[in-house]
């Protein structure tokens, strides 16, 4: 056990380092960066919600550089690793192919943590400074845990979709075609919540819908709505309506979520032909 | 070699012409707010940014507003509405949006005043001490749609809210008297009385309550003139003796007596 962890680590060292060679982060830091400075001309437009508007604009740079992170850097990495044959490498040496997945998924998630810790600290401190600057009525609230929970919502959210890539990567053969279905996957989570949504109020009124209503929710469970893990409406929130059994109960499910899709990758990568 | 410079300066020239023209011709452009796609659609395509959309349609709208004259604005006003429409579905924690629809909307028409109406009452249920949303659906109600007595309920629904200023419940009685709701306003004004500290408030109170309770003694009267005579009073003064003893004087007070169209009113005085 202890040198199968060994063996995995150092698998998701070398993964980490790949990715610091390739300058992953600090491209996408510096498009974060860009993309916040560009983002303050837009807060003139806001006349009284300026803390909030603020708020959701940093987050949601976090959110996309990890997007983009996952989709470009993390599918080319595993994809990639078969296109180029560097996959053999890896298990040309005593480590099984489940070792092998796990790692890369431990490499990748380490750099995306990397990532999000430093864009994270950067948003928190803009926050921190127009809080400062503005007058009470433009900023009233900077709730600071819920800002972290938001953060670690986003991290929670891209795991549960760089455990899916894994998934993907195990299935089919190309970046490319990862890449579709890495989008169409989130699309789809996306959009599940909505058309429930629109099923219920269908139900509701017309009584009817409901065999449509229940196979999307079945089919909710292999897609699963990730608004649950979206806190970044009660960073600027006077009073915080949120039950923390509930945001528990939402982490647990993630966490359990992104090990299944680990597992079934595992497995995936063991039966499939090289 | 000394062609290809010329070409890039007659290409960069060629460039710079056509951008210029582009540019000065968009200026004679009216502004135009296009119809968005349905709801669900940025629902999906939001995701996890979906507020961050929301705010990109507010400031494309607000774009629309600054750089439109008022009768474009009118032109566009479904546009506008589904707009608002949008934004509250995607984001309804930015207090941005209720402002902007209170001030670009509600002035067009009465059904647009409904619409602003039905937007800010969808807001209260996600902004739970927000009094700007009370404040703005009771002034719709009273000022646009002429209807006191609804916008004295809808004033004093914020008085539970922790930041409604005082003056927001006392103009809820105000209107309430307006309407011809006496006894309602004079329940408001006891509830607001029993939760004030401030002696020279509890003073003011009891005053506008003793005023009430006149005018409800002269309401009761014309009630009792119209059993009797099946018909209602032309005046206030036929009511005495037989009826009432004697107007109530309110002199000083800041309410004068109205008895219009068979109502009696307490109207406050300019």
């Amino acid at each position: 056990m202890r040198k199968s962890v060994q063996r995995v680590l150092a698998v998701a060292q070398v993964t980490f380092m790949d990715g610091m060679r390739k300058h992953a982060l600090i491209g996408l830091i510096a498009l974060a960066l860009l993309l916040e400075v560009f983002g303050i001309v837009f807060m003139d437009f806001f006349g009284r919600d300026v803390g909030r508007a603020s708020s959701d604009f940093l987050i949601s740079i976090i959110w996309l550089a990890g997007m983009v992170f996952l989709l470009f850097h993390a599918v080319q990495t595993i994809a990639m690793s078969e296109e180029q044959k560097v996959i053999y490498i890896f298990l040309s040496r005593p480590i099984s192919r489940s070792e092998y997945v796990v790692g890369i998924f431990v490499g990748l998630a380490l750099l995306l943590f990397v990532l999000q810790v430093l864009l994270g600290v950067v948003s928190y401190v803009t926050l921190l400074w127009m809080k400062t600057q503005l007058e009470t009525q433009y900023f009233p609230v900077f709730n600071q845990g819920y800002f972290v929970l938001s953060i670690v919502g986003v991290f929670v959210m891209q795991l549960c979709v760089l455990a899916a890539i894994m998934v993907f990567c195990g299935v089919l053969r190309g970046s490319f075609l990862v890449l579709m279905m890495s989008i169409a996957y989130y699309s789809i989570c996306s959009g599940i919540p909505v058309v429930l949504e629109s099923l219920k109020q269908q139900m509701i009124h017309v009584e009817q819908g409901y065999s449509s209503y229940y196979l999307l929710k079945a089919i909710g469970m292999l897609f699963p709505d990730f608004s649950r893990l979206d806190f970044k409406d009660f960073v600027v929130m006077p009073s915080t309506p949120m039950l923390a059994d509930d945001v528990g109960l939402s982490f647990i499910f993630s966490v359990v979520y992104a090990l299944m899709m680990l597992m079934l990758a595992c497995y995936l990568y063991r039966r499939r032909d090289l | 070699m000394w062609w290809k410079r010329i070409a890039f300066l007659i290409l960069m020239c060629i460039y710079i012409s056509i951008y210029v023209y582009q540019e000065e011709r968009n200026k004679l452009k009216e502004a135009v707010l296009p119809t968005l796609l349905p709801i669900s659609l940025y629902q999906v395509m939001g995701g996890y940014t979906k507020q961050l959309m929301a705010e990109s349609i507010f400031i494309q709208s607000v774009v629309f507003l600054g750089s439109s004259p008022l009768p474009e604005v009118k032109t566009y006003k479904d546009n506008l509405h589904q707009h608002y429409l949008i934004i509250q579905e995607l984001h309804p924690y930015l207090s941005d949006t209720y402002y902007l629809t209170e001030s670009s909307l509600s002035w067009i028409s009465q059904e647009d005043v409904k619409r602003v109406n039905a937007i800010l009452a969808e807001g209260m249920l996600y902004n739970d001490d927000f009094w700007v949303l009370y404040f703005f659906k009771g002034f719709n109600e009273f000022h646009y749609l002429d209807d006191p007595v609804t916008a004295a309920n809808t004033l004093y629904g914020a008085a539970n809210l922790k930041s409604t200023p005082k003056w927001l419940t006392r103009l809820a009685t105000i209107l309430a008297a307006k309407g011809g709701e006496l006894e309602i306003g004079l329940v408001w004004l006891q509830a607001m009385k029993m939760n004030e500290q401030n002696p020279e408030e509890v003073k003011r109170y009891e005053e506008s309550i003793l005023t009430f309770k006149k005018a409800i003694e002269v309401k009761k009267a014309l009630l009792y003139y119209k059993k009797k005579n099946q018909s209602w009073p032309e005046s206030l003064d036929d009511l005495v003796p037989d009826f009432i003893s004697e107007l109530p004087l309110l002199k000083g007070d800041q309410y004068a007596l109205s008895y219009v169209n068979q109502k009696l009113r307490l109207v406050r005085k300019k």
